[in-house]
């Protein structure tokens, strides 16, 4: 079942989940709550890429995502004022300026999906991986991809996408626990 | 539902309208619907929340600028 916007306040008043800091009321559509862009981007370093062109990742168990990350991305903060223009075809990973906390206990897993206002210019928020378990605690991270013509200036504080909230049918065994738990910005 | 005042203009295809609505901020919001959502001079939408001066309304469709929801001047409600 999916929560609606007065089960969210309501979820949200008896601490049973958490988004800080805490969305104003016009954030709200009848079954979701936006949330905003973060200032920390991180970007492809193409010095790097360049670099080592050629070179090819096996996704497996002997695969260091954060080694990966760490090599090929920089982190960057984008100005307020200015913005991040996010050209055709490129792809940058973000964050939420919210950070959410869904209690195992709770009984609430969510989705993280795109608005149809971005998503109409071409802007994807995510690469296939919308879900956010039960137990999850953190900054939520955003595949930003551009996949219209025509450049798109991203600006901290601006809604970016949608949180949906689901009820589990029972409480799961064990929360989530992997390597992006408490990821921060 | 609610009718809110509204500024109408016809769309790209006949079953569309634009509708451009004054917030409370002294802004507009621009929201792309079908026909059916709105009148000459109105769209329909839903009262979430008031204030002393003000609604805070649910669109039937986002906005341009990503929003559901607008608060607006207590006077752009038409009737309920």
């Amino acid at each position: 079942m999916i929560l609606t916007d007065r089960e969210i306040q309501v979820f949200l008043a008896n601490r049973q989940i958490s988004i800080k800091p805490k969305p104003d009321l016009v954030r709200y559509s009848s079954t979701s709550v936006d949330l905003t862009l973060a200032k920390q981007f991180r970007v492809w370093d193409f010095n790097q890429i360049e670099k080592t062109k050629g070179e090819i990742i096996t996704p497996g168990p002997k695969f260091r995502y954060p080694e990966f990350r760490d090599k090929y991305t920089k982190s960057i903060n984008i100005p307020s004022g200015k913005g991040y223009v996010l050209a055709p075809e490129a792809f940058v990973l973000a964050w939420t300026h919210e950070t959410i906390d869904l209690p195992n206990h709770s009984r609430i897993a969510a989705r993280i999906e795109g608005k149809s206002s971005l998503a109409r210019l071409g802007l994807a928020v995510h690469v296939t991986a919308p879900t956010i378990h039960a137990g999850f605690e953190g900054s939520l991270q955003l595949e930003l991809c551009n996949h219209g013509p025509v450049s798109i200036r991203l600006t901290p504080g601006m809604p970016i996408c949608q949180l949906i909230f689901e009820m589990t049918l029972g409480t799961p065994a064990k929360g989530y626990s992997g390597i992006f738990l408490r990821q921060k910005k | 539902m609610n009718r809110v005042k509204a500024r109408i203009v016809r769309g790209s295809i006949r079953s569309e309208r634009i509708a451009y609505i004054t917030t409370a901020g002294g802004g507009h919001a621009e929201v792309l619907l079908s026909a059916s959502q709105t009148g000459s001079n109105h769209v329909l939408a839903v009262e979430v929340a008031r204030d002393k001066n003000n609604v805070l309304i649910e669109l039937p469709q986002e906005t341009s600028s990503g929003d559901w929801r607008v608060w607006v001047n207590k006077n752009q409600i038409l009737s309920e």
